[in-house]
This record gives C-alpha cells, structure tokens and sequence, in this order.
C-alpha cells in the first residue's frame, strides 16, 4: 500500500461520527422504552385504549351483524355461522377417515407379519386412539358397527379383528 | 464539473438503495424451500415429510417432529437454503417431519390446546410411526409449541416419545415482575373475554403489536437502520428480506387457546403448579420421561429465561439438559449464528439418542 493510500484509508468517515450518535441515541431510547412498556401504568394505558376501542365499536358491530344475517337469509345465501357448521362437519369427516386410515394401517402391519409393537406400546396406541377419536353420533356408531363384517368378508382373517393386544399373545406371535 | 458528476453518481447510489429497500419491504422472499411431502392433513393442519438427502443405511432411524408456535409460521425453521434448520438436519441423515398449524379462520375459535395436544399431535404422530415403521419418534418445541409438546408428552408418556428438545418454552409464568406479557394481560386491565367475544380468535395484528412493543425502538426504528447501513451487502439484506418476509406472514390464535395461554398460564401457572387439566386429565410434568433437552435464549424479551429453567426441576426425565445461547427468541435458531452454536449442539445431543 502506497503512502497516499494508507493516508487515504487513515482519513476519518464523516458519517462514522453521526453514526455512534445515532446508535448511542437510539440506545437511550431503547432502554427508556423499554422500562416505560414494562411498567403499570402503560399496561393499564394500553388496557384502557383497548377498552375505549371495544366500547366504541360495540354499537355497531352487533347492528351490522344482524342486519347482514337478516340480508342474507332473504337472499338465502348461507351464513359464515352455516359456514362454520359445515367446517366442523369437515373436520369430523376428516377424523373419521384418519380413524380409518390407522385401522387399515395397524391391519396391513398385522398382514405383512410385521413384528407387532410391545404390549406398553400397543396400550399407549390404544389410549391415543381413544382420546383422539371423536364422538360420534348413534347414528354413525350404527353405520360404522354395520360395515365392520364387510371388511372380514374382503379377506381379512376373523382370528385377526378378533384377536385381543394380550401379553401372551404378542409374545406368542414376536417368536 | 466534476463536483457534478460526483454529485449525480451520489444520486444514482442513493436511487439503487432506494430500490432495494423498496424491493425487500414490499416483496416476499422465497422461503422454505427444502424439498418435502404433505403426508396428513386435519382441518387447517399440515404435516410434511421433508425428502431425505442421505442414503438410507446412514440415516437416524428415530424420526424427528417439529412442532412451531400457533401464531407464527413454521417456515422459521426452513427460512432460505443454507440457511435452514431443516435443510441442516435432513443433511445429518434425520427423517424430519414439520406439522403446520395452518391459519384458524371464524370457525375454529374454539379449538383449544386440549384439541391440539390430544387431536391432532397424536394423529399426526401415528401417522408419523405408520410411515417411518418405527414406534418412537423425538419431537422439538419453539415457543408455544413447546407448551404443546410438553403437554402432550406429560399426558401420553408411552406413546413413544424418546427425545423432547424445547426451544424457549415458556411454562414457568410465577415471576411476574420479569413477564412483561403478564403485566398487559392482567385482569385489571386486560379484559380477555371481551376481546375474543369481538375478535372470535386473537387478530394477528394485536400478537404483532404485543411482540414487537416490548422492544419498541429495535423492531420499529433499529430494524429498517440495520438494513439501510447494510444495503451493500447482498447478503445482509438477502437474510434481512427473508426474515422480514417471515415477521409480517402472521395468523391469527385460535380464541379457545389465547383464553388458555393468558387465563391458565399467564395469570394462573397452571402448568407448573400442576393444576392444568386438559379434557380431565391434570396434566403431572412428573409423568414426562423422555429425554429432554431445554434451550434457553439469554437475550430472550418474549420468553424470559426464568420461564424455561424450572421445568427440569418438575420433569421426571432421567436424561435432562438446559442448554443456555446467546441470543435472542428468534434469533437462536434463525439468526446468523445459530449455524455455528444451537443447530449443532441441538444436533450433537440428539444423534446418540436417535440410534
């Protein structure tokens, strides 16, 4: 590096100054900020803001809600309340399939004579099972009961839906 | 004459930084990117099966579970090639699975974390164990989905959870004085009823609002400094685009699990006190035994670390570590040196034990 360089390269950036002012600043404030957010008296500054905002947009909001309920049903257009049912209904759907999809799973492990789980496995498979799955109306308990023989008669074993998780037998199929 | 020329080279600079600005703050960045499978789906819940890179014989055969935040994307973990905590672990030979919550809409507001702990975590795990073929599996926790996973893994203790790695979990709410979220959702002036039966679910804007006032000046004012001393560097503001990307993509919180957060665990410290009860079971912290490792961000303004340490305390994990970086919430995982320091001791604890 010739001399001229290094001279060059030695010669102070005048925005270096601004920026350790700007930065030290903004340090200040930061911490400032900080101590007022962390305090009482914003917490119940920004609770009262909240408030006066859901008091002030309370009158109208039931008013539009309703007349826009009313609107829609003499158009007969569904609601976002029928929209919400018909979700729920989806979503039930949706867990009665992924119930299925592990009874079809644990019955294509059991075909290929995959090794079956540990009996403290096989009983916490069953209790996640149980909590996960839904309640179902009577109704669809009586759909479900009546297709259970027409999945026997596709060729699954009857000893193999019948056949209970019980220490012994698990043991007895492991060797 | 010259003076000219400097003077329109300036303004030219100044145009270029001026669109580059413009182009990061009003443009999305592409981000997760590493290549995955939607393998299950329920109601707005997604879980991917991201596609191993290493050959088989190589691989760890305990599959390993992501579980985010409710109000954030998960896509934090797979921000950018080379920069992604997926793209990491799939390269270490893990079958990594990630379950999106999705974003809830009117109609999920009741969902609570009783549905997410004990619908949709388990489903997803056995559909996880169907197709790894495999009857345990380790699970990591960010934020609040480490209140889930932790739930979860002190209610099905022999559902097969071998490992639980929790990221900055905030389960410990007892020290008020630290908590600034707990000073604004106070029951003297936060009234939590009254704003969900307004809103349905939490509006997106308002968890913003509320992350970001607790360091004013650093999100609203230091941020946009950073970029604009940075905008030479394509790097930097590549990085910066991305996360930017990623801190506006909010989603609302479902209404029923906001109720929980503030009233069970904010006001209350159900967990800790052993007191909470999902769908009537009381969930005991003493009934969790999987391997644990807890990672503790020392710069953390979210989630202090005073809420993350006393969990190992209560646990009944034989194997338990607290792991402390430095850093901040987000930043321990997504930020320039989470390459160097947590993705590898992260990495590094959990190789041995998913063998």
């Amino acid at each position: 590096m010739s001399d001229a360089e290094a001279a060059a390269a030695k010669q102070p950036d005048p925005m270096e100054k601004f920026h350790e002012l700007r930065d030290a600043y903004l340090e200040i404030w930061s911490k400032h900020l900080i101590d007022t957010v962390n305090s009482d008296s914003y917490a119940q500054a920004s609770g009262a803001a909240l408030n006066s905002f859901l008091t002030a947009t309370a009158p109208f909001k039931e008013p539009a809600e309703q007349a826009m309920l009313k609107t829609l049903q003499q158009l007969n257009v569904p609601t976002s309340a029928d929209f919400a049912v018909l979700a729920g209904r989806f979503t039930n759907v949706e867990m009665q399939l992924d119930n299925l999809d592990a009874k079809l799973d644990r019955i294509e492990k059991l075909l290929s004579g995959a090794k079956p789980a540990s009996p403290v496995q096989e009983v916490a498979l069953k209790s996640a099972e149980a909590s996960a799955r839904p309640v179902a109306p009577r109704s669809a308990r009586k759909t479900s009961q009546r297709n259970r023989p027409s999945l026997r008669t596709r060729g699954t074993p009857k000893k193999t839906t019948n056949a209970k998780p019980g220490r012994g037998n698990s043991r007895k199929r492991t060797k | 004459m010259e003076q000219a020329t400097a003077a329109l080279d300036q303004l030219a600079i100044l145009e270029e930084r001026l669109k580059t600005v413009t182009r990061v703050m009003t443009s999305k960045a592409p981000i997760a990117q590493t290549p995955k499978e939607l393998v299950w789906t329920l109601n707005k819940a997604k879980l991917y099966r991201y596609v191993p890179v290493v050959p088989p014989q190589e691989r760890h055969p305990i599959p390993l579970l992501l579980v985010f935040a409710l109000m954030n994307r998960p896509y934090i973990l797979d921000l950018r090639p080379g920069h992604s905590f997926v793209e990491y672990l799939v390269g270490k030979g893990y079958d990594v699975y990630l379950l999106d919550w999705g974003a809830p809409g009117p109609e999920d507001k009741h969902l609570k974390f009783d549905d997410y702990t004990l619908e949709y975590m388990p489903r997803a795990i056995r559909k996880i164990k169907a197709l790894s073929g495999v009857e345990e599996l380790s699970i990591l926790g960010w934020c609040i989905g480490a209140i889930l996973t932790t739930i979860y893994a002190a209610l099905r203790p022999d559902d097969g959870l071998r490992n639980l790695i929790l990221l900055t979990a905030p389960l410990d709410f007892s020290n008020k004085e630290k908590l600034t979220f707990g000073r604004w959702t106070d029951e003297k002036y936060f009234d939590v009823d009254r704003i969900l039966a307004t809103f349905g679910n939490m509006p997106p804007e308002m968890i913003d609002y509320g992350a970001k006032a607790l360091k004013p000046v650093e999100n609203y004012i230091g941020n946009y400094i950073k970029l604009w001393d940075n905008l030479d560097n394509p790097q930097i503001v590549e990085s910066w685009h991305a996360m930017n990307t990623w801190v506006r993509d909010n989603i609302p919180m479902t209404g029923g699990a906001f109720r929980q957060l503030i009233v069970d665990l904010y006001r209350n410290d159900r967990l800790m006190k052993g007191e909470l009860v999902i769908r009537g079971e009381r969930v005991d912290l003493s009934r969790l035994r999987a391997n644990l490792l807890t990672v503790i961000a020392e710069g953390d303004h979210i989630t202090p670390p005073c809420q993350s340490e006393s969990v190992l305390g209560k646990v009944g994990s034989r194997d338990k570590e607290l792991y402390r970086v430095h850093g901040g919430h987000i930043g321990i995982m997504a930020g320039n040196g989470a390459h160097k320091r947590t993705w590898p001791h992260v990495e590094g604890w959990l190789a041995p034990r998913s063998n």
